[in-house]
């Protein structure tokens, strides 16, 4: 459980850590709080050889409230989105999803964007910011570029982050006044990984859907929308059927994994199960949406 | 035998814990704490084969790397240790020819850091032979198996039937016999801090030292003489504070042989060695209880229960044998008065990590089989759970009492503690809940169980006769020093542990002179083999510590009596102690403080009586005289629990939700009752990772799968309910105060608890669990399986 020699860099900006990234590539690892990275190294399944600290590059712990959005900076802290108070009131979402992240020693130290960036299937930020349709911006030596969180996953543990580039920001945009929002999972304990989970928006217009966005996660290499689905929800009277109906949809795309906690078929249908149940309580918390 | 109304005092009474302090604030040594000059750190290079032949081993390469002092293999090993030994099975602390586990321990190097010994593993070329491997005990047992152990021509170390009455006729005469089929999953303890072990050998005398965390200093002692061959007068086994145990640190015998070896070679430089959490979970040599039942139970119309028949198959990895389980014949009936029973125990090793003590040490899967066995059959009967239980006590008249095999129980008021825990519970208006909630369509449970803990733990007698343990854990000894100012200072020859004994030996001192607890120290001493002492073990402490404390606190007061009588001109038999001073039983007259005999007895010749022994010290090594009943139980006390769970299950995730808890407990006399309530709520915790979580998963082929806290689920504080918790009061007649080991009660009754209310919820799907951990899949797959679902 000790790691294996590397050279442990601590740049102070961005540049300096883009020129590190340069020289060393693929054998570079960022480190910002360490709580997937630092269990790795010490188990030696990651061996890089050079271990980049951006912990004192400035402005990066910075959350930024902008009418439409939330910006957040690469040191920000699970723990900080999670306390503060606009966060809070526009996007208590992203509250709801912090919270079910390990215990607050965990969140003290550990980054949004690192685990947005680590891409864990089963996390619960890589599927809310799928769910709120996240931007994260990126610099490398040719500059900085936005990708959609979409376009980010590409696979199990795979991101379109390049080998010479480290994330800089993620800006999560605040829906549409009046949306109704949910997050649903299973885990063996609170704190763990989900088993399985679901998260849901729903706004709600003269009756009907007008608009919804429903992730299921745990159940792929990547966190999953399902834009067939949500399109046959928008302009559907909301109901129990018609979510029991798209929850049915959703668990007939999924081909999810087993492991020594659950398997395959359990993840199949629990995703069901919860999508289901993140589509009525985010209708409940719609504005116009309580029956 | 009990203790004269004058010395009881503060014993009974919640004073605060004398531990908190130092341990709370991390101020205690720790194992890793210490640092010594020279010393070096040993990693281990650990089988990756569940079964395979050693070929050849090529450490050249870590040899050369700086920093590396010496490499140990098994064969080099052979030539300063000799084997550990469970019936029939031997092996070394590392791999000779051939390994047996995945995380075996196979080369180990020592150098400057841990982190340049682990740099050094990754040098190490082990070329191995794969061998068809044992994955568990079902293949194990085949005619054809492959086998673990030359010396063995089977894979099954312990195989017996013990019968008492006619189960046979039991069961052909009864009006119902349900049937029933269990898997026990394997766990083990993990306390926060893993084994750790510095040794250091001196060339100069043969001599060798270990510091360690050991739980059992009998063990460590053991290990040095027997298997190291040191000579006695020169082992040397040092304790330090724990950050728990909970039995896995009684395993960690392996470890002093390495590293006492690695020292020998570095020409007697300390080496210490840290086992690692990932080292702990995949071999730390205390996996338990992995086991599956086939049982029938015999029952007439009203309920009463007429014999059982219980087959167990319990695989032991390739390291362990059959004591955990031998240990359900210390409690075989439960808390019921059956007097035709069968228990048929087969016991095989197999290609896994190593079995070995954990808290409880077997009953749990035995309480919760027989808890589980009592429910079916009352749902046959149309009974009530509780009274279904009620009907088949043990009466409190007929304590003390013997079972079918000879094994006596010492006192216990079943009923009464039922009672008590159905009326803290609100049972009947639990019911109602659960009726309420069962009419929305939700699935609550309800469990009522009930067991009974072998507590004072006395030595290898009974069942446990042949047990090759590796030293005599029967005596326990303390030492009580008479400081110059009066003051006492107490040395027990083990480590603190956190579960309270400083504090009840200091109650119990104090109360036994009459003077405050700050005047009472109590501090471990270095274990000797000349003041034989086991340790804790066994739910024994309260009990056999108790008995050697007031063996050395009767020596000293005989002395001061005899110095008072002097002193004083009184006849000592006209003397007595009181509120810390030798005083004449008149009251009147002269009385001497403990600092004025201590005075004298450091050191004022002109004072001291010619012919008495004025030595301030005195020690009193205490073993439980040998059993009166027939058997010889291992145990001296038996206190008894009842646990009523509400819970809830989410019939489509298959997730459990405690709604409810309540614990009522009976062991006797609480030397400090908020002591037993922190232990109980601790072995509860335990209880609901057996029921829900907890579990160590190998592939089909022997890998092991849990090896990190990501996939071994401990239970945290969010998982464990704050149980209610309710104390009766029956006095064992075998102790000083009445009071009964209480260190395993709560584990052993919390999984069968969970797992009878689990069942209880689902009943009216018309499915069973028989598995445990009852983990949200294979609630959910139960749940599947269901008639009534889909």
């Amino acid at each position: 459980m000790k790691p294996a020699p590397f050279t442990y860099f601590a740049p102070t900006s961005i540049e300096e850590t883009i020129g590190l990234l340069q020289r060393y590539g693929d054998e570079a690892k960022i480190l910002a709080g360490g709580q997937s990275l630092v269990p790795l190294l010490n188990m030696r399944l990651a061996r890089p050889t050079a271990l980049i600290d951006i912990n004192r590059i400035p402005r990066l712990d910075e959350i930024v409230t902008e009418d439409d959005a939330i910006v957040v900076g690469a040191r920000v802290t699970e723990r900080q989105l999670e306390r503060h108070p606009v966060v809070a009131e526009r996007l208590p979402l992203l509250v709801a999803l912090v919270k079910l992240i390990g215990h607050p020693q965990i969140r003290n130290r550990g980054t949004v964007c690192g685990s947005i960036a680590h891409g864990d299937p089963s996390a619960e930020l890589p599927a809310g910011a799928l769910a709120l349709d996240a931007t994260v911006t990126v610099t490398g030596p040719t500059g900085e570029r936005t990708i959609a969180v979409d376009d980010f996953y590409l696979g199990y543990l795979a991101t379109a982050l390049a080998g010479d580039e480290m994330m800089t920001q993620v800006r999560f945009p605040i829906p549409a006044a009046g949306t109704g929002w949910s997050v649903q999972e299973v885990a063996r304990r609170h704190g763990d990984f989900a088993l399985v989970g679901a998260v849901a928006l729903v706004r709600v217009e003269g009756g009907r859907i007008a608009a919804t966005n429903v992730v299921s996660f745990g159940t792929g290499g990547r966190p999953l929308r399902f834009p067939e689905v949500e399109a046959k929800l928008v302009g559907s009277v909301p109901g129990e059927a018609l979510f029991s109906e798209a929850a049915e949809a959703i668990t007939e795309l999924l081909d999810p994994d087993d492991d020594v906690h659950a398997s395959a078929a359990y993840r199949r249908q629990v995703a069901g199960v919860l999508v289901r149940r993140a589509l009525e309580e985010a209708l409940r918390r719609c504005e116009g949406g309580s029956r | 035998m009990t203790a004269p109304a004058s010395q009881i005092g503060l014993v009974g009474q919640s004073v605060k814990r004398v531990e908190d302090p130092i341990l709370l604030t991390g101020r205690a040594k720790h194992i890793d704490d210490l640092h010594f000059p020279d010393m070096l750190h040993t990693a281990i290079l650990r089988s990756p084969y569940p079964h395979a032949t050693i070929v050849s081993i090529d450490a050249s390469a870590a040899l050369a790397l700086p920093g590396v002092v010496a490499v140990l293999t098994g064969e080099e090993l052979v030539n300063h240790a000799g084997p550990s030994r469970d019936y029939g099975a031997e092996w070394y602390a590392l791999a000779v020819g051939k390994v047996r586990y995945v995380g075996e321990p196979v080369v180990a190097v020592a150098a400057t850091s841990r982190y340049v010994a682990e740099d050094a593993l990754d040098l190490i070329d082990v070329e191995y032979d794969p061998l068809p491997a044992v994955a568990n005990a079902r293949q194990a047992i085949e005619a054809d198996a492959p086998r673990l152990y030359p010396t063995l021509d089977t894979n099954i170390v312990y195989k017996k039937t013990f019968s008492y009455g006619d189960p046979g006729r039991a069961l052909e005469g009864a009006d119902l016999v349900v049937t029933g089929k269990f898997r026990i999953p394997r766990l083990s303890a993990n306390p926060m801090e893993t084994a750790g072990v510095i040794s250091q050998f001196d060339p100069a005398t043969g001599g060798a030292t270990s510091w360690s965390n050991v739980q059992a200093p009998a063990v460590a002692l053991g290990t040095l003489v027997a298997t190291l061959g040191i000579p006695m007068d020169r082992a040397r086994a040092m304790v330090q504070p724990h950050g728990g145990s909970f039995g896995s640190k009684i395993a960690l015998g392996k470890f002093i042989v390495i590293t006492t070896v690695l020292s020998k070679l570095c020409g007697g430089r300390p080496v210490k060695y840290i086992e690692d959490r990932i080292e702990h979970l995949m071999a730390s040599g205390s996996h338990a209880w992995e086991r599956e039942y086939d049982v029938g139970f015999g029952f007439d119309r009203a309920g009463h229960c007429l014999g059982w028949r219980m087959v167990v198959l319990s695989d032991v990895g390739a390291t362990g044998g059959p004591t955990q389980t031998l240990k359900a014949l210390t409690c075989l009936v439960g808390p019921y008065r059956v007097r035709d029973v069968e228990y048929d125990i087969t016991t095989a090793v197999s290609n896994k990590g190593g079995d070995g003590p954990y808290r409880g040490y077997g009953p749990p899967t035995h309480f919760l089989v027989i808890e589980r066995m009592m429910d079916k059959a009352a749902a046959a009967l149309g009974l009530d759970p509780a009274e279904i239980r009620r009907r088949n006590f043990i009466q409190p008249e007929q304590f003390p009492y013997m079972q079918p095999n000879g094994v006596e129980y010492d006192s216990g008021n079943y009923p009464e503690v039922l009672r008590v825990a159905l009326e803290r519970a609100g049972y009947e208006e639990l019911r109602k809940e659960q009726e309420r909630l069962r009419s929305e369509g939700r699935l609550a449970g309800i469990g009522v169980a009930f067991g009974v803990e072998p507590g004072g733990f006395r030595g290898q007698t009974g069942p446990y006769r042949e047990w090759p343990a590796g030293g005599s854990l029967a005596p326990e000894a303390a030492t009580i020093h008479l400081q110059e100012n009066g003051d006492l200072v107490v040395d027990v020859y083990f480590a603190m542990e956190g579960q309270g004994h400083f504090t009840f030996a200091t109650q119990v001192v104090a109360a036994y002179f009459g003077v405050p607890m700050e005047r009472v120290r109590v501090v471990s001493a270095e274990p000797r083999l000349t003041t034989p002492s086991t340790g804790p073990m066994g739910s024994r402490q309260s009990v056999t510590l108790t008995f050697a404390l007031r063996g050395a606190c009767d020596l000293l007061r005989e002395k001061l009596l005899a110095l008072g009588a002097h002193m004083l001109d009184l006849p000592a038999e006209d003397l007595g102690i009181r509120d810390g001073r030798v005083v004449p039983a008149s009251a009147e007259g002269k009385s001497l403080s403990l600092g004025d005999l201590a005075a004298v007895m450091h050191g004022k010749p002109a004072d001291m009586p010619v012919g008495l022994d004025l030595d301030p010290s005195v020690t009193c090594s205490w073993t439980a005289p040998p059993p009166e009943d027939r058997e010889g139980s291992p145990y001296l006390t038996y206190a008894n629990g009842c646990h009523v769970v509400l819970l809830e299950v989410d019939r489509e995730t298959g997730q459990v939700a405690i709604l409810k808890y309540v614990i009522a407990d009976d062991c006797g006399t609480r030397l400090n009752p908020r002591v037993v309530e922190g232990i109980t709520q601790g072995g509860l915790a335990q209880g609901i990772g057996f029921a829900l979580l907890e579990e160590y998963v190998y592939s089909e082929d022997g890998q092991p799968l849990s090896v990190s806290f990501m996939d071994y689920l401990l239970p945290t504080i969010y998982e464990v309910p704050l149980a209610e918790k309710a104390a009766v009061v029956t006095p064992s007649p075998a102790t000083p105060y009445g009071q009964k080991g209480a260190g395993e009660g709560a584990i052993h009754v919390t999984p069968a608890a969970v797992f009878c209310a689990v069942n209880d919820a689902l009943a009216p799907l018309g499915v069973e669990l028989t598995q445990a951990p009852a983990s949200p899949r294979r609630i959910w797959e139960a749940i599947q399986a269901s008639p009534s679902s889909g």
